[in-house]
């Protein structure tokens, strides 16, 4: 029995978000870098929300990465290998439900 | 001395930060649940509790992943998420037990990474709200890495699980032990609210039956395939180990989908 909440139950255990960090990139580091300090230093999270172009030029990113963080582009994050338990409390601080979430991570699903 | 309580329990952010979204009959189930078991833990005269939890990106990262750490300051802080609405606290740390269960592991040749600084998140401070709240006790938190590729197997958790059993039965210290993680969810995956109860119901019957080869040869695959979060429930494993004589007996099992979590609180006691 398998109950969901509108998640998809049909994606591969190779796409969960756990595995990609075996190949990651430095990139890929340091953007996980920045989602771990806003969602656990206060003052991280503040520089984040005031002065966002600052505080993330200040991490070694694609411009794919910073484009998908200037957007809050939730789906690209994820695909951008952005571990799903940084994501989560990243948008949750962001003030994402977990409905819209949810609709993000699964467009037209 | 030999643990004087055992328990296994899930530390579903949503049974604090999300409570409105989940039905009141769940809810009371699993309130209810946790009320039973505080008495208990408190009626079992112990002095400290040894937590087996999960990191969750608070204390560690890719820069340094330990596959167990064992907390060893004389208190901590937490909780470090701002969304979690519980009060952030300073919780009382028994370092001198800490360092004693270090000792023993590390004679028997288990090498477990060890800190004097660690914040506490929701994968703690959950379960020590309702268990010890209002009736708090200097704590010890053991961290298992269950984010992470590589992470230590179930088989390894338990055997980490009996090291800490044998090493807590040397201290003169009464110690309730403490399980928390699971059980299914998918935390922030794509598949965030899947809820797989196959696995939960075939989980806890093993652990009630103490079926420990069942456990031990749990794949990463199936765990996996029952989301990420599912991961954690190698800290029930290592229980497991740590009292292999005990039984569990299951409080409250709930599939909460508003939290996105199968729910799961269970007691250990002595095999009749």
């Amino acid at each position: 029995m398998c109950r969901e909440a509108g998640g998809r139950d049909n994606v591969s255990p190779a796409q969960t978000g756990y595995e990609n960090q075996n190949v990651k990139g430095m990139s890929q580091y340091q953007l996980q870098k920045l989602c771990r300090a806003v969602n656990s230093d206060p003052a991280a999270r503040e520089r984040f929300q005031t002065e966002q172009d600052a505080f993330v030029g200040e991490f070694d990113l694609t411009a794919a990465e910073r484009k998908a963080l200037a957007d809050m582009d939730i789906d690209a994050l994820y695909d951008l290998g952005v571990h799903p338990l940084l994501l989560r409390p990243f948008t949750i601080i962001a003030g994402v439900s977990q409905e819209d979430y949810l609709a993000a991570l699964n467009p037209g699903g | 001395m030999p643990v004087v309580f055992a328990a296994g329990v899930s530390h579903a952010p949503g049974s604090t930060a999300w409570t409105e979204l989940a039905p009141s009959d769940q809810k009371d189930a699993i309130y209810d649940g946790y009320a039973r078991v505080a008495d208990d833990l408190a009626a079992s005269g112990a002095e400290s509790v040894v937590i087996f939890s999960s990191e969750h990106w608070t204390n560690f990262f890719f820069d340094h992943m330990p596959a167990f750490c064992v907390g060893r300051a004389d208190h901590y802080d937490g909780p470090v998420e701002p969304w979690l609405r519980v009060e952030r606290t300073r919780v009382p740390g028994d370092a001198a037990l800490a360092a004693e269960l270090l000792s023993a592991l590390y004679a028997e040749g288990v090498d477990p990474s060890y800190s004097d600084e660690m914040e506490l998140d929701h994968g703690t401070m959950v379960p020590i709200h309702f268990l010890l709240g209002g009736r708090m006790k200097p704590v010890v938190p053991i961290i298992f890495n269950t984010l992470s590729e590589p992470m230590p197997s179930p088989d390894s958790c338990f055997r980490f699980g009996e090291a800490v059993g044998a090493a807590l039965a040397k201290s003169a210290r009464k110690v309730a032990l403490i399980a928390t993680g699971g059980l299914s969810h998918a935390p922030g995956e794509r598949r965030h609210g899947v809820i797989d109860g196959d696995f939960d119901a075939e989980f806890l019957d093993n652990l009630a039956n103490r079926r420990h080869d069942a456990l031990r040869a749990l794949t990463h695959e199936r765990m996996t395939q029952a989301g990420g979060g599912t991961h954690e429930c190698r800290a029930w494993i290592a229980l497991a180990g740590a009292v292999p004589d005990w039984s569990g007996e299951t409080v409250v099992y709930e599939a909460v989908v508003p939290w996105a979590t199968g729910f799961g609180l269970m007691e250990f006691r002595p095999a009749a």
